[in-house]
């Protein structure tokens, strides 16, 4: 799990740059934003995974994770933004 | 046939206010939540007040929730883990923010899909600006006794009754409010808002009583019902009823005379 959280901050570090700071502080002082990033990791994975998919459903799933993936930093934009 | 009858919840907020918190937090703007999030919080909750936590797994959620068919695997679908997540952030937020003083509260746990209901002490009082629905305040309301909240459940279909009720009701909001009492009466379906401003009144149970009367008919009279229950524990403070044999009459007088006998024992009850 901690693992994910961890792979899901590096994600997110890549993603914006230019908050990295502000980042890692968020991560290392709240739980709950190190679940978010954690969330984040699995849906860019499941993502990844339903992309590859030759089942009928995979575009259908990799859409939906598309998605998620979007709706999540959205939720991880409003996290940090609280103190 | 007054005082204390039965315990019904013991430390946890009981159902009917975890239930309307359900409704008050689905309903505020400052809850960024999904439609399907909405029902994956609605689903988990009702699930455990209706006392099936047990059924609140990832295959069931899925299913449930999300649409997903009976080939669904959590393993590679994802998809609740995601959202449960999201949801425990968007919970946190908003009780961190606008919720901030909100009394009964919701989390749904890591590890669990299994909510938690918590209540939760505020030193700084309500955020939310209730609408002032109490038509019937007295004047002379007291400050130091609790807010009362009348329902009739009378059958309205059975209109001799639901006439009784009526003026039975009428009499009590008279009584109890020359008492001192706030009161408010619990409005019908089709005036929702006014349901809504009571179902927030309801989340600050520590200074509000349910009263519930009804008018029941039987088979050589009526009988006329009230019980004043505590919000915050569920506990009955006030229950008793009058026998009233069918007279031909008008008994509009004699109805008074109930209601105020009704009054008196609720005031009594509750500290007037």
């Amino acid at each position: 799990m901690e693992q994910a959280q961890k792979r899901g901050l590096t994600r997110l570090l890549l993603r914006w740059p230019e908050r990295r700071a502000e980042l890692r502080k968020k991560f290392a002082r709240d739980p709950g934003f190190a679940e978010l990033c954690e969330a984040y990791e699995v849906a860019c994975e499941a993502e990844a995974y339903w992309t590859k998919s030759t089942l009928p459903v995979g575009p259908a799933r990799a859409r939906e994770y598309d998605a998620l993936v979007s709706a999540t930093e959205q939720d991880i934009l409003i996290r940090l933004s609280l103190s | 046939m007054g005082g204390r009858i039965a315990r019904l919840h013991d430390g946890n907020p009981p159902p009917q206010l975890i239930l309307a918190a359900l409704d008050t937090l689905l309903a505020h703007e400052a809850l960024r939540l999904s439609e399907r999030n909405r029902r994956f919080l609605s689903f988990v909750v009702t699930q455990t007040v209706a006392g099936h936590s047990d059924r609140i797994k990832a295959y069931a959620i899925g299913v449930d929730v999300f649409g997903r068919d009976d080939s669904f695997d959590p393993g590679t679908d994802p998809i609740v883990r995601i959202e449960a997540t999201r949801l425990r952030s968007a919970l946190a937020t908003y009780y961190e923010t606008a919720g901030a003083n909100v009394p009964v509260r919701i989390a749904i746990p890591p590890g669990s899909y299994v909510p938690s209901f918590t209540w939760h002490s505020s030193d700084t009082g309500p955020t939310e600006s209730t609408p002032p629905v109490n038509t019937y305040q007295a004047a002379s309301a007291n400050a130091d006794l609790p807010a009362i909240v009348i329902k009739n459940l009378t059958d309205r279909a059975v209109r001799l009754a639901a006439a009784h009720g009526d003026l039975f009701t009428e009499t009590l909001i008279k009584r109890l409010a020359t008492a001192g009492f706030r009161l408010f009466a619990m409005p019908s379906v089709e005036r929702r808002a006014a349901a809504i401003a009571i179902g927030k009144l309801l989340l600050h149970p520590d200074e509000t009583y349910a009263l519930d009367i009804a008018v029941h008919p039987m088979s050589a009279g009526q009988r006329f019902s009230w019980c004043a229950t505590d919000l915050r524990s569920g506990e009955i403070i006030c229950s008793d009823f009058v026998d009233e044999a069918e007279r031909d009459v008008p008994c509009a007088s004699s109805i008074d005379t109930i209601a105020a006998q009704a009054a008196e024992s609720v005031s009594k009850a509750l500290g007037g």
